[in-house]
């Protein structure tokens, strides 16, 4: 089976081509005008969005050898994202289905990250635990078969990659600040400050907030030149904080649940430090861990199309259906509880 | 313009209960202070104050908007990226006062233009780990 994935929640467009469980192309746009913003800016981005789509779908079709009379759906975000740059992917695809009569699939995003590790694999080993964490979203979830999710806990404030780029921010880094904290926590010793870790010994829920209240404090009591020299320190041990507090609650899930397997995704799984963590679990407690390549960790369609198949797989009329039916399909920003 | 110190986070209840009585539907309520001062927290004191879950509040940097059930209805913004106001009203920020929401914001600085008068502004101090202060202005009897 053949698969078009569009997907433009955030700051990229992207489009992907699939057969089965396999990902040919997978094409992202990155919006460089949002660098002199220091940020995702969203009506820059749904504009750039409007103008990258054609030519990512087409580069996505030309790399993997595919024309669209051998596509057999298109799978399309639906959400959480920013609502404007949704739509133009969204409404992109429905154009593309309706005028070539394909059926139309529309996925979550976030579900999508967990999947980006199976990309190439066809059997999804189930129970699996896993651990989203990106920009937006911070999220533990119990995943009993291929769909059926149960979530364990989320973050009652900032997102764990939130933490990072606002710690930067703090620091003087810019905004957002994530993948330079990673790189300089290389060079810093963890040891030299200490931030919490918010609800160590409470369930599965994050809180991040604080972790910025207490870089702020640290922060009020050193001099600029003190700071200045303590940056690889201070972002070892904002790195610290977050990855440590992550995989606590990671290894208590495992316990709890006696699941053996763990999932770890989304932009923040790209962090060294929290994948070093991860590999120490894996191997105290025998665990099978997996990392999506780091070209799907962070936003991608290849993830689109793979949560896509196995839409497809639970329900195949979904390839049968006329394209007229998914014409009101809406996008939506947060994630649907 | 009145000043209230808070050292604890039984002080930020109390204070958010205090507002959470003079405040209504249609009402618009700005909320400043740096990074870390604790304008989320406060929104979340001010939601359970208003009778909804606090659970449900979180950080809107990335989405921009958050909506909460309260016993009115509750609408949460930060403007923190918005470089400028054509992306607040592609975003869908001026639906929002219709005057069926509460809508409280934060980083109001970056789309002031938009934001209808007349406003309940808030301003967080950070004084140290626990110690904010908050001024309060466009309430009367406040």
């Amino acid at each position: 089976m053949i698969l078009l994935g569009i997907e433009s929640s955030c700051d990229d467009t992207s489009a992907a081509v699939s057969r089965n469980a396999e990902v040919l192309s997978s094409i992202t746009a990155s919006q460089k005008e949002h660098d002199q913003f220091g940020g995702i800016v969203p009506e820059l981005a749904s504009r750039a969005h409007d103008q990258k789509i054609m030519h990512t779908v087409r580069m996505a079709l030309s790399e993997a050898s595919v024309s669209l009379d051998q596509v057999d759906a298109i799978v399309v975000t639906q959400g959480p994202g920013l609502i404007g740059s949704l739509l133009v992917g969204l409404t992109f695809a429905k154009g593309l289905a309706l005028s070539r009569g394909l059926p139309l699939v529309g996925v979550n995003h976030i579900d999508a990250h967990m999947y980006a590790a199976f990309i190439g694999q066809e059997e999804i080993p189930t129970p699996f635990l896993s651990l989203i964490v990106s920009g937006g979203h911070t999220r533990l979830v119990l995943v009993q078969k291929p769909l059926h999710h149960r979530l364990l806990g989320t973050t009652r404030d900032d997102a764990a990659g939130e933490a990072f780029d606002k710690s930067g921010k703090l620091m003087g880094l810019g905004y957002p600040a994530g993948p330079l904290i990673d790189q300089l926590a290389q060079k810093g010793a963890t040891s030299r400050f200490e931030f919490p870790q918010a609800l160590r010994n409470e369930g599965y829920e994050f809180s991040f907030s604080g972790l910025k209240t207490s870089v702020r404090y640290t922060l009020e009591k050193m001099t600029h030149e003190e700071i200045e020299a303590s940056i690889p320190d201070l972002s070892s041990a904002v790195s610290e904080a977050i990855t440590g507090i992550l995989i606590h609650k990671l290894r208590r899930a495992i316990s709890e649940t006696g699941v053996q397997k763990v999932v770890i995704s989304g932009g923040v799984s790209a962090n060294s430090m929290l994948r070093n963590k991860a590999e120490s679990l894996a191997e105290e407690l025998h665990l099978d861990v997996f990392l999506p390549p780091l070209k799907y960790c962070t936003d991608n369609a290849g993830m689109i199309c793979r949560l896509g198949l196995l839409h497809i797989q639970q329900d195949p009329t979904l390839l049968t259906q006329s394209p007229e039916l998914s014409m009101n399909m809406t996008a939506y920003s947060r994630y649907p509880e | 313009m009145q000043t209230y110190p808070v050292d604890s986070e039984v002080a930020t209840h109390a204070l958010a209960q205090k507002l959470s009585l003079k405040i209504q539907k249609g009402d618009v309520i700005t909320l400043q202070g740096t990074l870390g001062a604790g304008k989320t927290t406060f929104v979340r004191a001010l939601v359970e104050a208003l009778g909804g879950d606090p659970i449900q509040v979180s950080s809107p940097t990335f989405s921009i908007i958050h909506h909460y059930d309260a016993l009115v209805s509750i609408a949460h913004v930060d403007a923190y990226r918005l470089g400028s106001e054509a992306e607040a009203i592609q975003a869908g920020i001026e639906d929002l006062f219709d005057g069926d929401h509460i809508v409280l914001i934060e980083w109001p600085e970056n789309i002031l233009n938009l934001i209808p008068d007349p406003v309940i502004q808030i301003q967080i101090q950070w004084l140290g780990e626990m110690e904010r202060e908050f001024y309060i202005s466009g309430l009367e009897d406040f």
